[in-house]
């Protein structure tokens, strides 16, 4: 099993203020109806919903980007515990299926965005060397390491 | 029971001791998580106790007449109260042993609540362990108390009042009509601090410079205050009733003589961004914050005017002056004088917005503070009350309010101001009244309207059509045209907002003032986790501080509107006024002895005390000035030959409490030397806040770390301690100028000791704890245990070997040199 990095501790989430500054400055709740970081902490810790929040597929939306946590008053580490949220998720099974496909192409072909003709041309025409297909051994290793391939089942 | 034979011999000297053990439940406080009757019963069997047991609520009035009675009856001559924290009830248990004709020196407490079951809600066993060995280390100082006679000294009849906003004016006219001389200390030109600076006041928007002026007026003519402005406090020293104190008045360059015609200042040259005026407004370099300035007089600012050490450029101004007032030989001046009382009204500063960057506050022009709103809209500001937004000088048809800005932030300051909120509501109304077409909305977390009338006002403003809109802005981003775009989320529908404004004033909270850090220095004043000073008890003295004959007033204390400032002012003076009208103090007992009979000459101690105290006669013996001493016990832990007695704090006293403590299991054991003022406090705070740490500590007080002498350390290691940990002020706050530092000088010494010679030095250690910090003493004593874990049972036998062999030696060698003598 992998190890995953977790940053979760209750009491720190708990002094959360309810100030909206998280959601206000969230990149992705502007254009994601409904995608609210300050209501996750609201649900899942203040009001105890943790199986409503870890079935839900909104949590998948969170890019990472660190906008709210810097941004909160109380250095709450928000982000922190949507990538709890999003691990626990998914050792349940729940990862969407854009997500899955992601990953799996990552394995087999070393990219998440496959090279094409279309791409390998452009390169010529620029100057570039031609892509180097990826080391996938070394890439499965990793991610199953990390204990990907049990969660999203990929063997 | 075993006993070292140095305490046996000293008991001998004193009457047999018959002491009374009163254990006290203070119902479930204590009861709920100790043991109390089985503590009594460990009690009663230890040497000398006649009577041990326990009771309800001790300082009731039935538990005193209980111990009163028992001190009749069974002839007890020394009190052991086991209970709370002696800074809480110690004057009570006095008086009551007083009353039953006992000496109230002959009281002890052990301090079972704050420092044990307080701090061990969930530990029964452990919390009835550790009170027994406090209450059998009380026991062991009860036996070696001896009765002590106090002194009175007469009080100087004279007040110094520090900070000339409204609370510095209101307690020194309560203390200047009571008949004694006051001095108000402002370091700006003028006195009237924030409320002259803002428009209206809440709640009842009366004009606030009309209701402040008449009294700044009263101060400037008041026969019993002398005004000092442009004054600042250098130096504070001595104690109540007679604190001897030094200022520095900055020079004016313009004389009393001055009658505020403004001549001079049509004709300076020199501009600069106007300081009352929060910048908004330009002033010259000879100037007067504001037309009710008290003392009315102007000045001139050294760094904007052209004349410069002593080059002289520039003549404007003194040829304008028709009095002739103006003097460029003006120069700083000190002044020493002594008070009898202290009044601190340092107020406060507001916070930089700046240091929230989304908010564009110096980035975007029409993003303002609430300060900055007060000068706009005030008829005497800079733009005759017209809220005009700075990048386009029009009339905004649509504001926005953004609260708690600094405020209840981990980032910043972890308070709420207290006064924004109403302060935005009174904003709000005031634009509606000149403007009633502005389209208002406020953006905030709460609305707290919890004072008098406050809720009346808030709903007056609903009522009027100021929009109140839950969830604060994540950011704000200005346009082309100067407006802002609020962007965030309207929490109660769901929604993101994203609204155009034409102008933002970000409600900005208060902090202690950057004049507050000079005092706190020279008074050895404790603050809370924000910063303001901190009173002796919240509740019950609420305007005391830990330092007697110095109290505050105001937002010195902690943020706070008017009607709030002015009534603590009232009560500060009515404090003082205590203490003036009685014209006498008690001075604590506890001051230095020298024993002629052992005393070498050899002056250490007089070099040692921070209030040169002691002086060598010309029979080469030290002599301690009473009245100058303090009791800090430095002179007595550094003299060599034990030549110093500290009354109440002896060292046979201190030495009994570590052999009681190391009586049982002393290798699984923290001793904590706490001094008085800081970290016993602090202790005691975190008992207060129920802040939860290991069992295994006790702790000794002292009156300060500098009383704690190697020799006590060393003791202990020979008795076999696990961990000493030596703890006070931090340094800089000490309440003896700089004791603590030789708490510290001996700390590192026998870090070395220990090392050289093998042993685990970290076993001893050091801790600066403020009064405030109970969360440190917690963390301290938690980590203390895990080094405790690592004390072999093979390291706690060297070390006892190694101290008992040099506590040996030092007897011997004190033995040789008497004999010598
Ligand atoms: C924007 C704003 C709006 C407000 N609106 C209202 C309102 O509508 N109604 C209301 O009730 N309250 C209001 N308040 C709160 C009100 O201003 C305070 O309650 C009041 O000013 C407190 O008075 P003070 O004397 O304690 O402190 P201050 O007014 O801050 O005065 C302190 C004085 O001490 C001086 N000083 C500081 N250090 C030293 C030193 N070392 N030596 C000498 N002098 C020193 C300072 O120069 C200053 O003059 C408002 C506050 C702000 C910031
Ligand atoms: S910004 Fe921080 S305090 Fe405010 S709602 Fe979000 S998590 Fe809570
Ligand atoms: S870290 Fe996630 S929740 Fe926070 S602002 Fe970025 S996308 Fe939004
Ligand atoms: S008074 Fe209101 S605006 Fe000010 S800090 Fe408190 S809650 Fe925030
Ligand atoms: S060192 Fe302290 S105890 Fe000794 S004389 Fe000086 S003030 Fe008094």
């Amino acid at each position: 099993m992998g190890k995953a990095l977790d940053l979760y501790d209750e009491q720190e989430f708990n002094a959360c203020l309810q100030c909206a500054i998280c959601t206000g400055s969230c990149p992705t709740a502007r254009v994601i109806e409904g995608y609210n970081p300050r209501e996750i902490i609201l649900r899942y810790i203040m009001y105890g919903e943790q199986e409503e929040v870890l079935n839900s597929t909104m949590i998948w939306h969170c890019t990472t980007c660190h906008t709210c946590q810097e941004r909160c008053p109380h250095s709450i580490r928000i982000c922190g515990l949507l990538t709890h949220i999003m691990n626990l998720a998914a050792k349940r099974g729940n990862v969407p299926e854009t997500l899955k496909s992601g990953i799996k192409l990552m394995i087999e072909t070393g990219w998440s965005i496959q090279a094409t003709q279309r791409s390998d041309r452009i390169r010529e025409e620029l100057g570039l060397n031609r892509l180097e297909k990826p080391n996938t051994d070394e890439i499965r290793r990793i991610f199953s390491e990390a204990g990907l391939d049990t969660i999203l089942e990929l063997e | 029971m075993k006993k070292t034979e140095e305490n046996d011999n000293a008991a001998a000297v004193n009457e047999e001791p018959r002491i009374g053990v009163y254990v006290c439940h203070c119902g479930l406080n204590i009861g709920g998580s100790v043991d109390c009757e089985a503590v009594a019963l460990s009690a009663a069997k230890l040497d000398n106790v006649v009577i041990a047991d326990h009771q309800l609520y001790t300082c009731s009035e039935p538990g005193q007449e209980r111990i009163k009675q028992d001190i009749a009856e069974h002839g007890l001559n020394r009190i052991v109260v086991a209970a709370c924290s002696p800074r809480m009830h110690e004057p009570t248990f006095r008086s009551c042993v007083q009353d039953a004709g006992l000496n109230k020196y002959m009281l002890e407490m052990a301090n079972i609540r704050e420092h044990c079951s307080w701090v061990h809600l969930h530990d029964k066993a452990a919390g009835t362990e550790k009170s027994k060995d406090l209450v059998r280390m009380a026991v062991a100082r009860a036996r070696y108390l001896e009765p002590q006679e106090e002194i009175d000294v007469p009080v100087i009849k004279k007040a110094l009042v520090i900070g000339g906003g409204v609370a510095g004016i209101q307690a020194a006219l309560d203390l200047a009509d009571s008949g004694y001389e006051v001095v108000l200390v402002e370091k700006e030109p003028s006195i009237g601090g924030r409320m002259a600076q803002i428009d209206k006041t809440f709640p009842t928007m009366d004009c606030s410079i009309c209701i402040l002026a008449p009294k700044m007026a009263e101060v400037g003519r008041h026969p019993n205050i002398t005004l000092m402005s442009l004054t600042e406090v250098t130096n504070i020293g001595g104690y109540i009733g007679n604190f001897s104190v030094t200022l520095r008045h900055k020079a004016k360059y313009v004389n009393e003589d001055c009658s505020a015609c403004s001549d001079c200042m049509k004709a300076c040259p020199q501009h600069a961004p106007n300081e009352f005026d929060v910048g908004l407004a330009t002033r010259k370099a000879i100037y007067i914050p504001f037309a009710q300035a008290v003392p009315s007089q102007y000045v001139i600012d050294m760094d904007l005017c052209l004349n410069k050490n002593g080059v002289r450029v520039c003549e404007k101004c003194v040829e304008a002056c028709e009095r002739k007032c103006i003097n460029f030989e003006d120069h700083d001046r000190e002044e020493t004088f002594d008070v009898g009382t202290i009044i601190v009204c340092t107020g406060v500063d507001v916070f930089d917005a700046a240091q929230i960057p989304q908010y564009q506050y110096k980035k975007a022009p029409n993003v303002i503070t609430s300060l900055e709103f007060e000068r706009l809209i005030n008829a005497g500001g800079p733009t005759h009350g017209q809220l005009i937004r700075p990048s386009d000088h029009r009339i905004p048809k649509s504001v926005a309010f953004v609260q708690c800005v600094g405020s209840r932030s981990r980032k910043t300051n972890p308070y709420c101001s207290n006064v924004c909120c109403m302060n935005t509501i009174k904003d709000a109304l005031l634009i509606k009244e000149h403007w009633p077409e502005t389209e208002i909305k406020v953006f905030y977390i709460d609305i707290r309207a919890f004072g008098k009338g406050f809720e009346d006002l808030f709903q007056r403003s609903k009522m009027e059509g100021v929009q109140f809109i839950q969830g604060l802005p994540g950011e704000i981003v200005q346009r082309k045209n100067g407006n802002l775009r609020m962007i965030g989320e309207l929490m109660m529908l769901h929604e993101l907002y994203d609204i155009e404004v034409e102008m933002v004033i970000l409600s900005v909270g208060l902090k202690p003032s950057i004049g507050s850090d000079v005092v706190r220095k020279y008074l050895t004043l404790s603050r809370t986790s924000g910063g303001f000073f901190m009173v002796a008890h919240p509740k019950l003295r609420p305007v005391d501080t830990a330092t007697r004959g110095v109290f505050l007033a105001g937002c010195s204390e902690g943020p706070k509107d008017i009607k709030e400032a002015v009534t603590q002012a009232s009560a500060a003076a009515a404090r003082a006024n205590i203490i003036m009208h009685r014209g006498m103090v008690t001075v604590e007992a506890i001051t230095a002895r020298v024993d002629e009979s052992m005393c070498t000459g050899c002056g250490l101690c007089a070099k040692v005390c921070p209030y040169q105290a002691i002086q060598i006669n010309d029979r080469k013996k030290a002599v301690v000035i009473d009245a100058a001493c303090s009791g800090c016990g430095t002179c007595s832990a550094e003299c060599k030959f034990d030549a110093i007695t500290m009354r109440h704090f002896t060292d046979r006293q201190i030495l009994a409490q570590i052999d009681a403590f190391t009586e049982f299991e002393p290798e699984k054991k923290i001793l904590a030397f706490c001094c008085n003022w800081c970290s016993y406090a602090g202790a005691d705070f975190a008992g207060i806040s129920r802040m939860q740490y290991a069992p295994q500590v006790r702790i000794i007080r002292t009156m300060c770390s500098g009383r704690v002498a190697q020799n006590f350390i060393e003791h202990a290691f020979a008795r076999g301690v696990g961990v000493v940990l030596l703890s006070g002020c931090h340094i800089g706050d000490c309440h003896y100028i700089d004791a603590n530092t030789f708490a510290e000088k001996r700390y590192k010494r026998m870090r070395r000791l220990m090392k050289q010679n093998g042993l685990d030095n970290n076993r001893m250690q050091l801790v600066w704890v403020s009064a405030a910090e109970g969360q440190k003493f917690q963390e301290k004593i938690n980590s203390l245990v895990e080094k405790l874990k690592t004390v072999t049972p093979e390291e706690i036998k060297n070390s006892m070997r190694f101290f008992s062999e040099r506590e040996k030696q030092r007897k011997e060698k004190k033995q040789k040199t008497r004999a010598g003598k």
